[in-house]
């Protein structure tokens, strides 16, 4: 999965319901793990549109 | 503030400096702030919060009851408040609007906008003058259990910390990484996530009411809002059930504030998300409590959640100290936790989650007609068996649930 930066808000909304703990969303930062497995579940939970 | 380097400083040979304490919180919102004000003057609490800033960004609307503080006997700070709020406004999609400001409605007691930045780090001075000490800029990263203790790992600026402590509060908010590592499912299944855009705007002239809009075109399964804030600020926002939505949460929020023709300026964008699956089946386990929207208690209708993460915070505070005192942190002990905060809030959760259910299967033509009879009827006059009648007659499949809803 990307995280399109420039529209992220670090809200946390993909990794509430990321059935495999992928994201990691600080302060400043988001990043997808190697655990993801593009289920795309957190493509719809995003308010922004940024991950997809 | 404390840095690894006060750590450091207090072991006499160098080497991997481990903080141990008594209750260890991790997040600095509502549920983690009141957890450890209301430990702290027990014993020994860390607080863990991975902004820079508490409060900052704030990913809320800021409504809140008048009796919540009362209850909690924590003094109310006027600078926490932005507007007093009389009453609420209901819209349906072809602008029916129902005032809830009848004598009988308003015992509810609407309460009060929250300035959120003011409050939410208002909350942790209040904890941190009681002794607990917050690590801000720190993010939980992991743990293990290990006898019968927790070891936290935590990165503050760019370096690692490790904690023991013998309990852990999660109150880490939606994101509950916490209990996951500690073996409780908390991920917020994508069918019970209200995901939320919001902006702050200027140019809202408002009545002290709370606004609430309700259609399928305008916030799918959700509702859009206007809360007004000092002079001539709002908050305008919108949440989504992003399984019954086509487009983000965003996309919605932009065509409401062009519907309503708001011409003001954002002054603020928000983003964030509600759990509203009721509350997790299990909130405690040994050495854990869960409290605040980490424990999925936000009210799944409304999406409001500072009372129960206030509530549920001092809960988990109150218990957390006494097992401390008592050194037994297994989860029998614990479980008076849950006892508390169901008896104060389960049965509001518990009805709230079936309402919504109901809702989510209302159509544009349901808003209507039952705005229209609310309208008609007097909103202050209706009863139970009312709300049964009108559903019988509008939806005799509903009526059924309306029935069970009201009864259980
Ligand atoms: C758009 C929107 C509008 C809302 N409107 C209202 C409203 O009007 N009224 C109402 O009552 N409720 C509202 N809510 C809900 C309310 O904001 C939450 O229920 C409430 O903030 C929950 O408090 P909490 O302390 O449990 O969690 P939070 O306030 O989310 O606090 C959790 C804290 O934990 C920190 N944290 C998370 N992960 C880590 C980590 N790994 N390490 C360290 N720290 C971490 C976070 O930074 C955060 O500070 C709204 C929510 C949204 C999204
Ligand atoms: S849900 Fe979207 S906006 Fe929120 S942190 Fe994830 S990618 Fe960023
Ligand atoms: S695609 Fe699935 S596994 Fe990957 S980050 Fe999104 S929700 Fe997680």
């Amino acid at each position: 999965m990307m995280v399109e930066k420039d529209s992220c808000m670090y809200c946390g909304c993909c990794a509430s319901v990321c059935p495999f703990n992928a994201v990691i969303v600080t302060d400043y930062d988001v990043q997808v793990t190697d655990a993801c497995t593009d289920c795309k579940t957190c493509v719809k939970a995003c308010p922004m549109g940024a991950i997809q | 503030m404390h840095r690894l380097q006060d750590l450091r400083q207090s072991l006499p040979h160098g080497g991997d400096p481990v903080r141990e304490c008594d209750i260890l919180v991790v997040g600095a919102g509502p549920a983690g702030s009141m957890a450890a004000f209301t430990a702290a003057p027990h014993c020994d609490v860390v607080v863990l919060e991975k902004r820079a800033h508490i409060g900052v960004p704030k990913q809320c609307a800021e409504g809140t009851s008048e009796g919540l503080f009362e209850k909690l006997n924590i003094p109310l700070n006027p600078t926490w408040i932005s507007r007093k709020i009389e009453f609420a406004r209901l819209i349906s999609p072809s602008r029916i609007t129902v005032d809830l400001k009848d004598e009988r409605v308003k015992q509810l007691k609407f309460g009060y906008v929250l300035e959120r930045k003011k409050f939410d780090k208002g909350l942790a001075e209040l904890a941190a003058r009681k002794g607990a000490e917050f690590h801000l800029r720190t993010q939980y990263q992991g743990l293990k259990r290990e006898d019968n203790h927790v070891v936290v790992k935590a990165r503050q600026f760019n370096e690692d910390l490790t904690f023991k402590a013998k309990i852990v509060i999660a109150a880490d908010g939606l994101m509950s990484r916490v209990a996951k590592d500690l073996g409780i499912d908390s991920t917020t299944n994508l069918r019970h996530l209200e995901s939320c855009c919001q902006y702050e705007m200027t140019g809202i002239d408002r009545e002290s009411c709370i606004e609430l809009y309700f259609g399928n075109e305008i916030a799918p399964k959700g509702y859009a809002w206007i809360f007004p804030k000092e002079g001539d600020v709002a908050n305008v926002g919108i949440g989504i059930l992003p399984t019954r939505a086509e487009y983000p949460a965003k996309y919605y929020l932009d065509k409401f504030v062009n519907w309503l023709g708001l011409s003001g300026e954002i002054v603020e964008v928000n983003a964030g998300g509600v759990p509203v699956s009721g509350p997790l089946d299990q909130t405690y386990d040994d050495n854990l409590l869960i409290a605040g929207d980490a424990a999925h208690m936000a009210n799944p209708i409304s999406g409001g959640g500072i009372h129960t993460a206030m509530l549920s915070g001092k809960y988990a505070g109150d218990t957390a100290r006494k097992a401390v005192e008592t050194q037994s942190l297994d989860k029998k002990t614990l479980s008076e936790y849950e006892t508390l905060w169901k008896a104060d809030f389960g049965r509001e959760l518990d009805m709230s989650l079936k309402g919504r259910f109901i809702l989510e299967e209302f159509t544009d033509e349901d808003f209507d007609a039952t705005a229209q009879w609310m309208n008609e009827k007097g909103v202050g006059q209706l009863g139970a068996v009312d709300l049964v009648k009108f559903a019988l007659k509008r939806h005799p499949t509903f009526a059924v649930k309306f029935a069970s809803f009201l009864t259980s």
